[in-house]
């Protein structure tokens, strides 16, 4: 309870208010820009929360965070143009409701499952925290050691098109943090005789190059062609609130799978939006009207990607394994903080994690009034070339890969990865394992030994204790879950 | 049954060749970098070598059999077609997209889903951009930040010719007030002018 307070009050200060302010503004502006999410605003936000105390900078991050798929939504509907690929989700329903003359009915609905999404998100945090952390409790380097490597297969598992390229990802990242000090033996390992090495590949610009730099990269090739198709601001905003409390059932579902799907590590908010929409199509009375500007499409898509964000906090607070790209921009800001992600952060600084809470929900309503009211000068920004924004993008990048160590070396990791981002991306390699592996080698193989130092029975500890045996199976499940399902799978008849 | 297991595997179509003969840009500094780990971790001692030994072993071998494949294509080996969790939610997102399409016959299809055939990248424009990437770095370590990012931005408005002088009037404060107001005076950011830059203004006694 002191510590709610204590987050509370942290929160109302005046300079995190505005902060909050400035990120929603942010995340708001951002989710309008096609092609631009919350990951590539939170990476460009790393330079400006280095010299900040942690509770101003994670408020920042997290406004924006919480508020960029909003501003997405209302683009989706209004212009025809997703601000972020999870706001493809919307369009589908959504334009064609705006294109009939409702635009205001499915704003309306969008904004208040956004509300209640947020609301979901921060409730399910609360409930499943305290659950988690005692759970976590339990956990020994055993346990530690295993949750690493199922972080790692779950990941490539779900992120990467084939598992085998995302596992390939995840150990090549893994081999990535091997460079440097060992932790335990002290010896400096495949430093080539530079000082830079011996200190190992340090996170911040791997994340920023591979995650946020390659996509600027992409964005300025492809260019921009986007100009937005306007239509009227017409129908009724009591129709889409009312419509929500309508197909509250619906709307309970899709929290419920955003819910799972955010928990799984590499998923976010996209997978959760589709899924729930094809859930949604499945379990709806008259299914033909999705896709022609249905509400319940609005709902069950925009329910989905405001309702993910507690179960893709969840796993990222408690064990330090990030739910999705945004995460790991957010685990990179823990370990510029000196905090290392995992249970640390619940035991240590339970008031950080109210706040957390509190400004994802906050953030959740205020970008929502922001978006409605500012929808006009929105319209705008959809128009601003990618030319413009990429480079951008990548100052910005390279400025928060130097000012954090002061180090250029620094800058050209993150033009390496941001190059080597862009080739994996477009060769089905998803740079998320090698970012997730890198962030993870450090903690299984400290994990590792600290297990094997402390154990009689050798490696066999992994599987004689019950929790880390479960952890074991999740993986092994993970991992042959493709050649379990074509076993059971009926062969696709040839069309030869 | 047999008979289909024996068949022969069809030959690969050019567009598929030309993908697999393009990943080597990721499966070579793959192979070679888990190659340089696995060889290298024998020279350590046991403690600091299990883990890149085991993990590099593994990761080697998974390159291994995709480099065998992209060399030889016909092969089954390092075909890598196990989908995971994410092609099953690409299926459930394309086939939603189908029977949107399906169903929205009888209105324009690119109004309702804005489906249109993705771009497809040149190597000339990669190499457009790879080069205005480089140009990036290279303005800002050797000018720094704060210099860097005023060449980096009226460079790039002026290599894709933008006819609207306001456009690069805007993009100039609007880095300057984030750059120069917000990171360097507000948070108090290090001041940097680069490898070039710095000496040239130490040695006018500028800096």
């Amino acid at each position: 309870m002191d510590q709610c307070v204590a987050a509370l009050s942290a929160l109302f200060q005046y300079q995190n208010l505005l902060l909050m302010l400035l990120g929603t503004l942010i995340g708001v502006v951002v989710g309008v820009l096609p092609g631009i999410g919350s990951t590539h605003a939170m990476a460009m936000m790393i330079p400006f929360t280095w010299k900040m105390d942690i509770v101003p900078a994670f408020v920042l991050l997290i406004s924006i965070y919480a508020t960029s798929k909003f501003g997405g939504s209302l683009t989706a509907i209004l212009f025809n143009i997703p601000g972020d690929n999870p706001n493809a989700v919307t369009l589908i329903d959504g334009f064609p409701m705006a294109k009939k003359g409702k635009a205001k009915t499915a704003i309306a609905a969008s904004a208040t499952v956004s509300i209640l999404g947020g609301l979901f998100s921060c409730l399910s945090l609360l409930v499943f925290l305290p659950v988690m952390y005692q759970i976590i409790l339990l956990f020994g380097p055993p346990e530690f050691f295993m949750l690493a490597l199922f972080g790692l297969t779950a990941i490539a598992a779900v992120s990467s098109a084939t598992i085998l390229k995302g596992l390939m990802g995840g150990g090549v990242g893994v081999l990535l943090a091997m460079i440097g000090y060992h932790p335990l033996v002290g010896e400096a390992r495949y430093s080539l005789g530079t000082f830079y090495l011996q200190d190992g590949i340090y996170m911040v610009p791997v994340v920023l190059g591979a995650l946020a730099m390659s996509a600027a990269i992409t964005m300025w090739m492809e260019g921009s062609s986007i100009v937005g198709e306007g239509v009227p601001l017409s129908g009724s905003i009591r129709e889409g609130v009312k419509a929500v409390f309508n197909n509250f059932g619906l709307f309970m579902r899709s929290c419920l799978i955003a819910w799972v799907v955010g928990v799984a590590p590499g998923a976010g908010s996209a997978v959760a939006g589709f899924v729930s929409y094809a859930s949604a199509t499945k379990t709806c009375k008259n299914p033909e009207t999705f896709g022609k500007g249905d509400v319940r499409g609005v709902i069950a898509g925009d329910t989905a990607l405001h309702a993910c964000a507690g179960g893709d906090l969840l796993p990222t607070l408690t064990m330090g394994i990030p739910g999705s790209s945004a995460m790991a921009i957010l685990l990179a800001a823990f370990a510029l903080h000196g905090i290392s992600p995992g249970p640390q952060v619940v035991k240590l600084r339970l008031d950080l994690v109210y706040l957390i809470i509190l400004v994802l929900f906050i953030a959740h309503c205020i970008s929502v009034l922001m978006a409605v009211g500012f929808s006009h000068f929105l319209e705008k920004l959809t128009k601003l070339e990618a030319e413009i924004i990429s480079p951008v993008i990548i100052l910005l990048c390279l400025i928060g890969s130097y000012v954090t160590r002061e180090d250029w070396q620094d800058m050209l990791v993150a033009t390496v990865f941001g190059i080597l981002g862009y080739y994996m991306k477009k060769y089905g390699y998803h740079p998320i394992p090698l970012v997730l592996g890198l962030i993870l080698g450090p903690i299984a193989e400290k994990a590792f030994f600290q297990t094997i130092t402390h154990s009689k029975n050798g490696i066999f500890i992994f599987f004689t204790r019950i929790p880390s045996l479960i952890i074991f199976l999740c993986i092994v499940a993970v991992v042959c879950w493709p050649y379990i399902e074509r076993l059971y799978k009926k062969p696709k008849p040839s069309a030869l | 049954m047999s008979k289909d297991l024996k068949a022969k595997r069809p030959d690969p179509s050019p567009k598929e060749l030309e993908k697999l003969r393009g990943e080597l840009w990721i499966i070579i500094p793959f192979f070679a970098f888990t190659l340089y780990i696995f060889l290298g971790s024998f020279q350590y001692k046991f403690a600091a070598a299990v883990v890149p030994m085991f993990i590099g072993f593994a990761t080697l071998v998974l390159a291994g059999i995709r480099l065998f494949h992209i060399i030889f294509p016909k092969s089954k080996i390092g075909d890598f077609k196990e989908a995971g969790l994410a092609g099953e939610f690409e299926s459930i997102k394309d086939q939603i997209e189908e029977e949107v399409l399906k169903r929205s016959e009888e209105e324009p299809v690119k109004e309702i889903t804005e489906e249109e055939p993705a771009k497809q990248i040149t190597f000339r424009e990669e190499k457009k951009a790879f080069i205005a990437l480089l140009i990036c770095f290279g303005s800002v370590l050797l000018f720094g930040y704060l210099v860097g990012a005023f060449f980096v931005i009226v460079g790039t408005c002026y290599y894709y010719g933008f006819k609207k002088k306001g456009k690069i009037f805007i993009t100039l404060v609007s880095m300057y007030f984030v750059i120069y107001v917000c990171l360097y005076k507000l948070l108090g950011a290090p001041a940097d002018f680069g490898l070039l830059l710095q000496p040239i203004l130490e040695s006018l006694n500028l800096f």
